[in-house]
């Protein structure tokens, strides 16, 4: 079997898509008088490694075509020190993101009209003033806020509100992760799924939030 | 009890969560069902007044042995889902809902309305961007979409919020303030539509211009206009 090289081929695979994405774009700002584009601005916190990714997503219409989507990058984000003093994280948000899209040929300021992310403030900031596009929460982040406020299920038991309901979901957790780690609890739980509900779901272990 | 208490959880964070799934949809265009989600989670699992829709999984096995009935009055939950319910309804109305009460959603609202000897009396007609504390951008888009163009749904959202009685300035009342309310938020949105549209129609319009002045008939306007002057 001949070797491939991962890194060339991965490099190959980036141009090309960013080709198509480029003219596709570029198709698309010859049609608008207006801006066009909506952005989608998060940053991602890898648990594991405890660092920081940018996550950035466009979607835009076109005369035929509705929602059509890209994302841009998911790129390491370590400003360094001396960035970190200079200037105010959102900033550096707006300097690395418009890094980013000006790669793709867009120009912030008379391109992006609406954005959407989570409630940080230095997003917020980077997207609703620096940006200056009209910004909304995204919808699925306040939900997860309002249910983790509600049935306190935060990972920190001291930001728990409700202490009660808390403890009740540990319990749960526990009770899943005992299944799953008895080969004999599982068989017992499938042949009783299977027996009331004619299906057999797995029991997924929580995620770390 | 904990069987209980799961299913009254699950039956309030079920239908949380569809509308959190739907609005991950990334292909389909799904702000309007969205917003529909939204609003009727607010009249119903979220209203402590309304019965909570309880969801069992296990029913059509059990059929007539089952003996949960279908929905359950709030008073008649589990103490802790009681709790979670209140909760998750002043959550929602943190984060969401309070973009529509007539006074949380503004900032300085004691400037914008004020009295006159106990009348209502506003000191603004015309509210800004600057005067809201929160975007309206699915109102916006929802409201693009022709049935919901009257805002009728922005209406019930506005008209559903309790103003506490300290909050709601001398001379209104809880009605007129949501009424303003409505007024201030259509305005704003319809304006910021118009200012969008006018900057597509400009182009547009000038193109027709020139046009019509290069052709025949243009120059004869041209000149009679001039004539006139």
């Amino acid at each position: 079997m001949k070797s491939i090289n991962i890194r060339k081929l991965h490099v190959e695979l980036y141009t090309t898509c960013k080709k198509i994405i480029i003219m596709s774009l570029a198709e698309v700002h010859s049609f608008f008088t207006i801006k066009y584009l909506s952005l989608y601005l998060d940053l991602i916190n890898n648990k594991m490694s405890n660092q920081k990714y940018l996550a950035l997503r466009v979607c835009f219409n076109t005369s035929t075509r509705f929602n059509i989507g890209y994302n841009l990058a998911v790129r390491q984000f370590a400003p360094t020190t001396d960035e970190h003093q200079a200037e105010q994280l959102s900033t550096i948000l707006h300097e690395w993101s418009s890094g980013v899209l000006e790669e793709f040929g867009i120009k912030v300021m008379l391109d992006v009209l609406i954005s959407t992310s989570d409630s940080r403030s230095n997003v917020k900031r980077t997207l609703d003033i620096l940006i200056d596009a009209w910004w909304e929460w995204c919808i699925s982040h306040l939900i997860y806020l309002a249910l983790t406020e509600a049935f306190g299920t935060s990972i920190d038991p001291n930001n728990s509100k409700n202490v009660d309901t808390h403890c009740f979901f540990q319990k749960i957790k526990k009770v899943i992760e005992a299944v799953n780690k008895s080969e004999y609890l599982q068989g017992a739980f499938e042949e009783t799924m299977l027996e009331l509900l004619e299906t057999y779901l797995k029991l997924l272990n929580s995620p770390q939030h | 009890m904990d069987r209980t208490l799961c299913i009254e959880f699950y039956s309030l964070i079920k239908p949380v969560q569809a509308v959190q799934i739907k609005a991950q949809a990334m292909q389909t265009f799904v702000i309007v069902n969205v917003y529909i989600m939204l609003y009727s989670l607010y009249t119903t699992v979220l209203d402590v007044s309304k019965l909570l829709e309880l969801i069992i999984l296990v029913r059509r096995q059990l059929g007539s042995k089952d003996p949960y009935p279908m929905s359950r009055s709030h008073d008649a939950l589990q103490p802790a889902t009681r709790e979670a319910r209140k909760f998750l309804g002043k959550a929602m109305s943190e984060h969401y809902f309070k973009w529509y009460h007539p006074i949380l959603a503004l900032h300085q609202p004691k400037k914008i309305y004020g009295n006159n000897l106990g009348q209502p009396m506003l000191q603004k007609n015309v509210l800004e961007e600057t005067n809201f504390k929160f975007s309206y951008l699915i109102d916006a888009q929802s409201m693009l979409y022709s049935p919901m163009t009257s805002g009728k749904i922005l209406a019930k959202l506005i008209n559903a919020t309790n103003i506490d009685r300290l909050d709601i300035p001398v001379g209104w009342t809880q009605e007129s303030l949501q009424k303003q309310h409505f007024v201030f938020v259509n305005q704003f949105i319809w304006n910021k539509i118009r200012c969008l549209a006018e900057i597509v129609a400009a182009p547009i319009v000038l193109k027709k211009q020139q046009t019509a002045g290069s052709t025949p008939l243009g120059d004869l306007r041209d000149r009679q206009s001039a004539s006139r002057h």
